[in-house]
């Protein structure tokens, strides 16, 4: 397996660290070799940034990969989004020689050249790919007795023909990673729609944002779930404050937990949830809580 | 442009992230044992300064300045 480097963006280290925590320690516990990004930025938010100037996007997207060029490691995102810009670009400029040469004429004014010598891997597909579910169940001490309704997103599937993930309209890879911790993985209607946060829609355009939020929020309740779970941080802030807003806006009272991956691995792992930052949510439910402590004391 | 979408753009120029640190976030970062300053564009001025620079040299300052 080739060494990496902890792409953090910004959602993770300014919002949410308890993910930050929670990967660090799956990490390590999976003895994966992987050094911090100094210096990484925004990735940027492909959203605003590719939609609105492609060279500007290009440039900060293949400074991030550059940093991680010098420190020969391959680019490790806990991010749909960061995975959306970082992989993209290094995929772009590693086809394109006249696009490489305007980017690295950008970088040229920081001192940098983009080689093209990296990879650009999400923990999901890394962790599948690198490890599979049946490897993973290996490293596992908890059993999670726990129901999930799972959030693809959006860019770590699309697009299809980049990603090598298999079936992409109805896919089971992430699922089987959800399962290898004992937690059941529940299906429900509208699983692969987009959680309404991306391409700058939470944003630009927040009540259509929340209406898209409120249609999931309704089909996951009906599934009957103990929580979320999901690959990125900007879909879990969605789902996680965005549940707060639209229980405001609408006179609702969701109050379905979410968690990312990296924290529900980390329960499995025989983490604690105070270890992996999960009550540090905007979505406060004491049941789910006093559950998850239970198992992780191994009292359920 | 949408305003808001402005708005994220500033957010980048000035802090080289679309969403920066801010105080509630650094004591959750302390309480789970991290640093509270992240190993990001946030923790090394010259690496802000790189980020402001390309910013310039592709004008998205001038794309995105309100007119």
């Amino acid at each position: 397996m080739e060494k990496l480097s902890l792409f953090l963006g910004c959602i993770v280290p300014n919002r949410y660290p308890g993910i930050e925590k929670a990967t660090k320690l799956c990490l390590q516990k999976l003895d994966i070799d992987v050094s911090d990004l100094p210096g990484a930025s925004c990735c940027p938010a492909p959203g605003v940034f590719k939609s609105f100037d492609k060279a500007t996007w290009l440039a900060l997207a293949s400074r991030n990969i550059v940093l991680s060029e010098k420190m020969g490691r391959d680019v490790l995102t806990v991010c749909n989004g960061c995975y959306g810009s970082l992989a993209d670009a290094n995929l772009e400029l590693k086809k394109d020689p006249e696009l490489k040469a305007r980017t690295n004429n950008c970088l040229k004014e920081i001192g940098m050249e983009f080689k093209g010598t990296v990879e650009v891997r999400h923990i999901i597909e890394y962790l599948y790919k690198e490890f599979g579910p049946e490897k993973l169940k290996e490293y596992i001490t908890t059993s999670l007795d726990l129901k999930v309704a799972l959030h693809y997103g959006c860019h770590l599937i699309k697009p299809s023909r980049d990603r090598n993930l298999g079936e992409t309209e109805a896919p089971v890879f992430f699922d089987e990673l959800v399962e290898a911790t004992g937690a059941k993985s529940v299906d429900y209607t509208d699983k692969m729609m987009c959680c309404g946060a991306g391409g700058g829609v939470r944003s630009g355009h927040n009540t259509e944002s929340l209406e898209m939020l409120e249609h999931k929020l309704a089909c996951i309740r009906q599934a009957g779930v103990d929580c979320i779970v999901n690959a990125c941080p900007f879909c879990h802030l969605q789902f996680d404050r965005g549940q707060l807003a639209v229980n405001e806006k609408f006179e609702m009272d969701y109050s379905i937990p979410v968690l990312h991956y990296s924290q529900l691995l980390g329960l499995a792992l025989g983490f604690s949830p105070s270890d992996l930052g999960i009550e540090q949510n905007a979505v406060q439910n004491v049941e789910f809580l006093a559950k998850i402590y239970e198992i992780s004391e191994g009292l359920k | 442009m949408l305003p808001e979408h402005r708005k994220v753009s500033e957010m980048v120029m000035e802090f080289g992230h679309s969403v920066p640190l801010d105080e509630e976030t650094k004591k959750k970062r302390e309480e789970l044992g991290l640093d509270p300053i992240p190993e990001t564009v946030q923790k090394y001025p010259e690496a802000l300064q790189e980020v402001r620079t390309l910013l310039k040299v592709c004008r998205f300052d001038e794309l995105t300045a309100e007119k």
